[in-house]
């Protein structure tokens, strides 16, 4: 199943639980049509992770995925063989040997015999196939998630371009492996270092920022159905409050739905300063963004006490 | 596809092209690909299909905003204007326009596109005569920073002109464009003056704004001496800086990732070998943890040689994970630690308060610290005393030092005809493993007048110049580079 249009695209990420924009909506939909890989950036947590995951559950199609770290390389992203079972092979296969030799034989042609027998142990069946050869050797099209690409090396940007633009790998003993069907191909960085030009040139690129109140609140209430409206809005206001200072680590979306569970968990009617602060460790990770929240927070205390509707006139004014 | 939407897009990427977005044709190609699959009534699709193909980077985003704007909305309404007066016309009587106060919407949009980032605009539009033939008209060579301008009779025309336009009253509220064209102009002059080599300073310039040595002959970026770097070329080093610490991280990574597989570590390769009857399948290497050096720099911010400090902040803490540890401190004659400061803020931003404390700015830039113009210096400014920092150092401060730690100082040496007090930097010297000295002065100057610098020079490692990127970037390649400064 393939995304038809943009319109659809935007509901069927909604269906899968995905509060997305239309700019977002219309470069998956591209993505999709066109069969680019897609390079999403942006801050920790607003959910780059997790559109490669919708976007692999709305088209009901596998999601496979390659998370990067320093020092990745091709053995562990693409494929390895397998010497143990390879070994163990040619130990049981020892006796086999000695049938497929002739006594008779002198030694060039018994080389010749071997040799021929050589490609059975670098065959499909000896090698152990990692993400990227998995995503394009699988029966079905499937969803590669290639999580964190800027944590990897430079060399081993120098892989995936091969199977970026051409969806194809090559493995030395076997040759080239083609896919078998292109796969939907998800990139995501934190922008820990720029990626190269030449695999940006490949790809659909697209930003992620930390959502609009209206979006965060839709989400808060996507995944807290049932969710009073008002304290809903208030949650968002307070994280949309925070984000706006200066801080080393700024709240991302996980972390306010995170905070909304706890707050829903603590069975809390209404969002007092006292219980903000009390709870802060939830949205602020750092002791130093803690105080500065903090004194903020106490800085503007009338804002946040008492009920939602004056910071809303605050706000307006 | 309609011919119109080709070439509106080719017109566009050039544009994109022009303004340092790396736009390929095979972008636009693509681009007209996906056209297909949008509804080209829908900007907003429209907008999205151009900026996931043209834009790259998180950093252009603003840039791609604006020149999407400026091309889709704002041109076209100039161009469409153009019954009433050309475009080139409204550019010619910008100074109307600004004297005045008054002019039609269009104009509203130019002064704004001109206040926003008049270096930009005004290179964007040189730029865009070539591609569209109806604004062929704007006549703004005079105002270029490109190619070889500036001859003699031109800069005597610019001059008359920007006379008239800077002395002019401006409405009140428009002082960011005042502010910003007297940026433009002292940074187009300035790069006049290089390429034309000519003698004597700008006697226009130099009555309007501060002094500026003036600089000779084509400089790449990197050996432009620091202190004679414009508000825009400092902005430009920076990102240059960005830049190079990316490559040199990667090769630091590279670096220790090969020097893990020295050794081969018998007798975890034994023990493995043992799943395979004995037979060593796969080699374990010993793992050497990387070796990182530690960093204290000492800092002079005093008026003579502040100006390579930023650039020396910006490498250390950009590439802080590289190293064990960085301390930095900086001194007039009273030392003090800014880590808290890096530790709190984004770098950028540390260093802009930390300039900003010592009141240090390019004249009239914004690069650090805000962008108010302030006073030079305090009513009692310090004067450098190396000898009574390096003994405050010693004396708060020496924890910081150990047997892996290299020491750099970065600083003239100038004195001010007070005790130099290089005994102090001989006992420093015990408790670290390494000086290095950075002068930003040019060698010849060494030694000269209040010089001291060969004073400290027998308990230094290494005394190397440091008055451009090129000479910094140097010595913090080999910094890295495992022969010099290894901690083996």
């Amino acid at each position: 199943m393939d995304f038809h249009s943009i319109e659809q695209t935007m509901e069927k990420l909604k269906e899968n639980n995905y509060v997305g924009s239309t700019e977002i909506a219309t470069v998956v939909f591209l993505a999709g049509a066109t069969g680019k890989p897609l390079l999403i950036e942006g801050p920790a947590g607003v959910g780059k992770t997790e559109l490669a995951k919708v976007v692999a559950r709305a088209l009901g199609r596998e999601l496979i995925r390659l998370q990067c770290y320093e020092g990745i390389d091709e053995a562990k992203a693409i494929y390895e063989w397998e010497y143990a079972k390879q070994l163990l092979y040619t130990q049981m296969l020892k006796e086999k040997i000695h049938d497929i030799l002739d006594p008779e034989d002198t030694l060039p042609a018994a080389v010749r015999k071997i040799a021929a027998q050589e490609n059975a142990f670098f065959s499909d069946y000896f090698i152990q196939p990692r993400p990227l050869l998995k995503a394009i050797t699988s029966p079905e099209p499937a969803v590669l998630l290639i999580d964190e690409v800027d944590k990897s090396d430079p060399e081993f940007e120098a892989f995936l371009l091969e199977l970026l633009s051409d969806y194809q790998i090559s493995i030395p003993e076997l040759g080239t492996i083609r896919a078998r069907h292109i796969p939907f191909v998800v990139l995501t960085s934190n922008s820990s270092r720029e990626m190269s030009d030449t695999l940006n040139r490949r790809c659909l690129y697209l930003y992620i920022d930390y959502p609009s109140p209206e979006r965060e609140r839709d989400i808060v209430a996507m995944k807290f159905p049932g969710i009073d409206e008002r304290f809903a809005e208030k949650l968002v206001a307070v994280v949309t409050d925070i984000r706006s200072l200066d801080l080393k680590k700024k709240p991302c979306v996980s972390e306010t739905l995170d905070w909304a569970h706890t707050l829903l968990a603590l069975q809390s009617k209404t969002i007092s300063l006292d219980l903000i602060i009390r709870t802060l460790n939830v949205l602020c990770k750092h002791r130093s963004d803690l105080d500065q929240v903090k004194e903020h927070l106490l800085k503007h205390k009338e804002t946040w006490e008492g009920p939602y509707e004056k910071t809303v006139s605050s706000k307006e004014k | 596809m309609i011919m119109g939407v080709v070439s509106t897009i080719i017109d566009f990427a050039r544009i994109c092209r022009a303004a340092g977005l790396n736009v390929s044709p095979a972008e636009v190609l693509d681009v007209l690909g996906q056209l297909e699959w949008i509804d080209l009534a829908e900007e907003r699709q429209f907008e999205v299909v151009l900026k996931a193909n043209f834009l790259k980077n998180r950093c252009d985003q603003e840039t791609f905003a604006r020149l999407y704007d400026f091309f889709f909305h704002r041109l076209a309404n100039i161009v469409s204007n153009r019954g009433t007066s050309t475009a080139g016309d409204k550019l010619r009587d910008l100074r109307g326009i600004v004297g005045n106060g008054v002019g039609g919407p269009s104009d509203v949009d130019l002064l704004d596109l001109l206040a926003l980032d008049p270096l930009g605009h005004l290179d964007l539009l040189l730029k865009m005569q070539a591609v569209d033939p109806d604004i062929s008209e704007v006549s703004l060579t005079d105002l270029s920073t490109e190619g070889v301008m500036f001859s003699y009779r031109r800069r005597n025309r610019m001059d008359t002109r920007l006379r008239e336009l800077l002395t002019r009253d401006f409405p009140p509220g428009d002082e960011s464009l005042r502010f910003y064209l007297q940026g433009y102009v002292r940074d187009a002059l300035a790069e006049g003056e290089r390429s034309e080599g000519q003698e004597g300073a700008h006697p226009f310039v130099s009555s309007l704004l501060p002094y500026k040595p003036a600089r000779r002959g084509p400089a790449n970026l990197g050996e432009i001496p620091f202190k004679q770097l414009t508000t825009a070329e400092a902005r430009a080093v920076h990102t240059l800086i960005s830049r190079l610490t990316m490559k040199y991280r990667d090769r630091i990574t590279r670096h220790n990732r090969r020097s893990k597989k020295g050794f081969v570590d018998i007798r975890q390769t034994i023990r493995k070998s043992s799943q395979y009857e004995g037979i060593p399948m796969k080699l374990t290497w010993r793992r050497r943890p990387p070796r990182k050096p530690k960093i204290v720099a000492l800092c002079d911010v005093s008026y003579s040689v502040w100006a390579a400090v930023p650039f020396m902040l910006n490498i250390l803490y950009s590439l802080q994970d590289c190293f064990q540890q960085v301390h930095s401190f900086v001194f007039i004659a009273g030392i003090v630690p800014v880590n808290d400061t890096f530790a709190r803020l984004d770098t950028m931003a540390a260093i802009d308060q930390v300039m900003d404390s010592y009141q240090l700015h390019y004249p009239g830039g914004a690069v650090y610290g805000d962008e108010e113009e302030k006073a030079a210096a305090d009513a009692d400014p310090e004067i450098s005393d190396y000898g009574s920092a390096l003994a405050e150092f010693l004396e708060k401060f020496s924890h910081v030092l150990d047997r892996r730690t290299t020491l750099i100082i970065l600083g003239d040496g100038r004195n001010n005809f007070l005790a130099p007090r290089a005994d102090i930097l001989a006992t420093i010297k015990k408790r670290c493993r390494r000086i290095v000295w950075l002068n930003p002065e040019p060698e010849g100057l060494w030694g000269d007048g209040d010089s001291e610098i060969f004073a400290y020079r027998p308990h230094l490692e290494e005394l190397r110049p440091c008055s451009n990127l090129q000479e910094l970037a140097s010595f913090v390649s080999d910094l890295f580079s495992g022969s010099r400064y290894s901690n083996a």
